[in-house]
């Protein structure tokens, strides 16, 4: 058989067709696949929110092949709630994990993500009027609410004029979220209690003792949200005539300093953080429910996520500090370190105190 | 314990799926069904359809909000309080710059509530007056991304003639504060009386009958299960109620009401943003403005949530895209200049802008300054709850309703089953308390049966609405059709004294109706001094222009039965009363 150059030629590109086109399937084979993303989807406490919406969290968790939903829940309702086909819960304490372990929620695989002081948030003109009555104290710029006479005076059924704020109306009072289903409220009712304990972790005697005194602090304030985050949108919204002073987590103002500047620029002149004396720390507990969920925990433990929650979200790291000097919010009045802490209640006491508030709703 | 509880959930899951897709079903065939009779309607109308805009439904009830460039792959379905018809322009600013096509379904505030708690229907978003309602009906927690849109207080309206009488206000529209102790006075001597919206129906008067008890209670702190037992609060309460001359389902259409009839209708209780809103029609009009009065004691106000619906159907980012483009400094603008404010704290965030400045103006009693904002600490749900029971089963004014129903003989069949069933969910006590509008023990029910004459009127007094029911059910219709006939009998069956109660004719028919008694009927209602509104629930053949004379004539609205569920719209209209 006779090669001729023609069939030579032929021959010649036609390998090179062959070459390219498995040369293109070998390159592509090398490539990392088109990821196909898994949706994970679980209940997430309001305050976070943020945290999980934003850009630059969505494309670290592509990265590890994650498509990252949730659904808004308070701490202690998530463990009420059907969790049927949902990954992960997040609440904001280990009082809402052990509540949903007496519960029946499997927590074996929960670990700790972030930590967030519970704070006070108020107006300008109640801060300085507390500070001149003596409730509060206005010291190296930091604003700190004397929490054993805020107590006294709820518990004494004092007016906001009694306290110092002509302005107001009615008795003085301190508003949360529902204690029975959200987080910050949740805390803030155990730091009265342990107040009212002489400031040791309040105990199932002392709740006896105090639960009148505890029901008549929380019939206060009426309505309640069930979320962090929606009241603190009420209260920047609506104004000091609605919530004269919030219980909220720290985070919450960092995070709108960052991401929100036009109404960081609208408020702060008027509102103020506050860190209550003592106060008590709201921990983030992730709890993964299957395989999925176990990715997402190690991506929010990653250094990369701890960095971004911290500086765009204002959490804290598991060891109470951020990843960098909280001055970089430039919010005014803010700690870089929480020395007086007080610890929770034991869960017995917990569960009391629930029910002690469910009652009185 | 635990076992049990978590085993009542996961089979209250799979209960609801199946439920939920024979829903889904039903709704793409209702859907099939009334886009075939739109067809047919539009076939047989002809050419005077002669609306204007691009939509075919009716505006009242739903609008649509198209992006100037078109180009929208995406449609958000959002069920929305009444009162955002009045920000259509910031809406529309937000679908142009998002891209997104909005659809708003109006209803009231205790109706997305129950949407929310049934897993928010076909929505893929709300948008109430109040972030409480979100609250109290997100009982499967589907909400995401609430955010305030805009902030606007719930105030007294009240003509400027009128409030200078009262010694309220002064000659350049200046208001002094006014204490609800000075309302209630008003109101014994018989110098003041008001419309506003149903508690129970709307939030504007969910919001004001709170604010009002609150003020009541003088403890100035919030209510609580012990303050609505009090008998004191509760008389003084039904003082101030008994000055209510005109309820309604909804604010926006109270307000129209009211600029329609200004001579007659002098004051309301409705948010500071639509008492603006009439005083730019009033003024226009060269009619005396409402001013806006601040009650001194407490007032609240409404916060306006958009927040998604997660019912796993994918929209978030066109929801994300539409909601950033909502709170944009150009949609903020819209909204103050629609008479919202935007800024934080209830202030204006644009208070030197032209536009601003007409809507905001002192001379109608508006106050800017967060001063007189006095906002009154809400009380918690349960309490909420309770008191909208108290409202209405005992502490409202009591309604006179009479119901004149289409007997004809095409009403035989279907027409005549949706007409009992229409009157169980209106007046069944333990149905009608499903959507807050049962009886109460001084309320009075007449059934006005007609056919091409009126029949005997049957009367129901207070709760015991049995009877009255079941003669409904068993008699049978034939003949033709009268509404005018029907119409003369309800004037005849009207309160010796109507000032004890709040009135309304409620018409329903599937018909033409022959017009000899027209005139009669025309002549003996305009001559009486009590003129009550005449809903009508159309159906079937009803012709709609003789409908629309009846609300024109008597400041009422007409009710499309045509479509959907039939009990649905018994429901709405007597939530109107």
């Amino acid at each position: 058989m006779r090669i001729t150059k023609s069939k030579i030629i032929g021959l010649v590109s036609l390998l090179v067709v062959f070459l390219l086109i498995g040369g293109i399937l070998v390159w592509r084979g090398a490539q990392p696949k088109p990821t196909q993303l898994n949706e994970v989807n679980g209940y997430l406490g309001g305050e976070k929110i943020g945290l999980f919406d934003d850009a630059r969290f969505k494309k670290l968790a592509e990265a590890q092949g994650l498509d990252v939903n949730y659904r808004k829940a308070g701490s202690l309702a998530m463990m009420d709630a059907d969790r049927k086909g949902l990954d992960y819960l997040f609440p904001s304490s280990r009082a809402a994990v052990e509540y949903g372990k007496a519960k029946g929620v499997d927590t074996s695989k929960g670990d700790i993500v972030f930590n967030s002081p519970i704070v006070l948030y108020t107006h300008k003109p109640v801060a300085e009027a507390l500070v001149k009555s003596g409730i509060m104290s206005h010291d190296g710029g930091v604003y700190r609410m004397d929490m054993a006479k805020a107590v006294d005076a709820m518990v004494n059924n004092k007016t906001w004029a009694d306290v110092g704020w002509m302005s107001g109306y009615g008795q003085f009072r301190i508003d949360s979220t529902d204690p029975v289903k959200s987080n910050s409220g949740n805390e803030y009712a155990a730091l009265v209690a342990t107040v009212l304990n002489g400031g040791q972790p309040a105990t199932t005697t002392s709740l006896s003792r105090d639960s009148a005194k505890i029901s008549a602090i929380f019939s206060k304030s009426g309505w309640m949200e069930t979320s962090s985050e929606d009241s603190f949108n009420q209260f920047l919204n609506l104004g000091v005539g609605s919530k004269p002073i919030m219980v909220g987590y720290e985070s919450q103002i960092l995070d709108l300093a960052v991401n929100d500047p036009d109404a960081w620029n609208q408020v702060k002149d008027d509102v103020v953080i506050v860190y209550p004396t003592p106060t008590v720390w709201s921990t983030h507990v992730f709890i993964p429910t299957d395989a999925d969920g176990e990715i997402l925990l190690k991506l929010l433990k990653s250094s990369d996520v701890q960095k971004l929650a911290w500086e765009r979200h204002g959490f804290r790291s598991a060891d109470f500090r951020g990843t960098s000097s909280i001055s970089r919010f430039k919010v005014p009045g803010t700690l870089e370190q929480i020395s007086a802490a007080s610890e929770l209640p034991n869960n017995d006491a917990m569960q009391q105190l629930i029910d002690i508030l469910s009652k009185g709703q | 314990m635990t076992h049990s509880t978590q085993q009542q959930a996961l089979s209250g899951a799979s209960r609801n799926a199946p439920q939920r897709t024979l829903r889904t079903r039903l709704m793409a065939a209702t859907a099939a069904l009334t886009a075939a009779v739109m067809l047919l309607a539009g076939c047989s109308s002809g050419g005077n359809g002669g609306d204007d805009g691009t939509t075919t439904t009716d505006p009242s009830k739903s609008q649509t909000f198209t992006p100037k460039n078109g180009g929208s792959s995406d449609t958000l379905k959002i069920a929305s309080g009444s009162e955002n018809r009045e920000v259509a322009a910031a809406i529309q600013q937000a679908a142009d710059e998002s891209g997104v096509t909005v659809q708003l379904d109006y209803m009231g505030s205790l109706d997305i509530m129950q949407s929310l708690k049934r897993g928010g229907d076909q929505y893929d978003a709300v948008w109430p007056a109040s972030s409480m309602w979100i609250s109290m009906g997100d009982t499967q927690h589907i909400v995401k991304d609430e955010q305030s849109t805009s902030t606007t207080p719930i105030v007294f309206g009240i003509a400027k003639q009128k409030a200078v009488k009262l010694g309220w206000a002064d000659a350049s529209g200046k208001t002094k504060p006014v204490s609800t102790a000075d309302l209630i006075k008003a109101v014994q001597s018989g110098d003041l009386t008001f419309s506003m919206t149903s508690a129970t129906q709307s939030n504007s008067g969910a919001s004001a009958y709170l604010a009002f008890l609150t003020a009541l209670s003088g403890k100035n702190e919030a209510l609580t299960a012990a303050d609505l037992d009090d008998s004191a609060l509760q008389q003084n309460m039904k003082t101030l109620l008994s000055g209510v001359n005109r309820s309604s389902g909804s604010s926006d259409w109270l307000k129209d009401m009211v600029v329609k009839d200004s001579g007659r209708f002098d004051s309301m209780v409705n948010y500071e943003s639509l008492v603006i809103a009439a005083d730019k029609e009033l003024t226009a009009a060269g009619k005396d403005p409402l001013l806006a009065v601040y009650p001194s004691d407490g007032i609240a106000v409404s916060d306006s949530p958009l927040g998604y619906v997660d019912r796993g159907q994918k929209l978030d980012d066109a929801f994300a895209k539409f909601q950033k483009a909502l709170s944009s400094k150009a949609s903020k603008r819209l909204f103050e200049q629609a008479g919202r404010r935007t800024g934080l704290g209830g202030a204006l965030a644009y208070a030197t802008d032209a536009k601003v400045k007409e809507s905001f103006r002192a001379e109608w009693g508006i106050t800017t300054g967060s001063d007189s904002l006095k906002a009154i600490a809400m009380p918690s749900a349960t309490v909420i709850t309770k008191a909208l029971d108290v409202y209405q089963r005992n502490l409202r004014k009591p309604s006179w309703t009479v119901w004149v129903v289409d007997y004809s003989g095409s009403m035989y069949g279907e027409g005549k089953d949706g007409v009992v069933g229409g009157l169980k969910a209106a007046l069944d006590p333990r149905k009608a308390a499903q959507s807050m509008i049962e009886p109460g023990s001084n309320d009075v029910n007449i059934l006005i049966p007609f056919n091409s004459n009126a029949m005997d009127a049957i009367k129901a007094q207070g709760t015991d609405t049995a009877s009255l029911i079941d003669q409904a059910r068993t008699l049978d219709p034939s003949g033709g059709t009268n509404i005018y006939d029907g119409l003369v009998q309800a004037l005849y069956n009207m309160p010796s004294d109507p000032s004890l109660y709040t009135t309304a004719i409620v018409l329903m028919t599937d018909g033409q109706s022959s017009t000899q008694d027209k005139t009669k009927f025309t002549n003996i209602y305009q001559q009486n001094t009590f003129q009550p509104p005449v809903f009508s629930i159309m159906f079937a053949e009803a012709d709609p222009t003789q409908l629309n004379d009846l609300a024109e004539l008597s400041n009422a609205k007409v009710f499309d039965g045509r479509k959907g569920d039939l009990a649905d719209v018994f429901r709405q209209v007597k939530g109107y009363n």
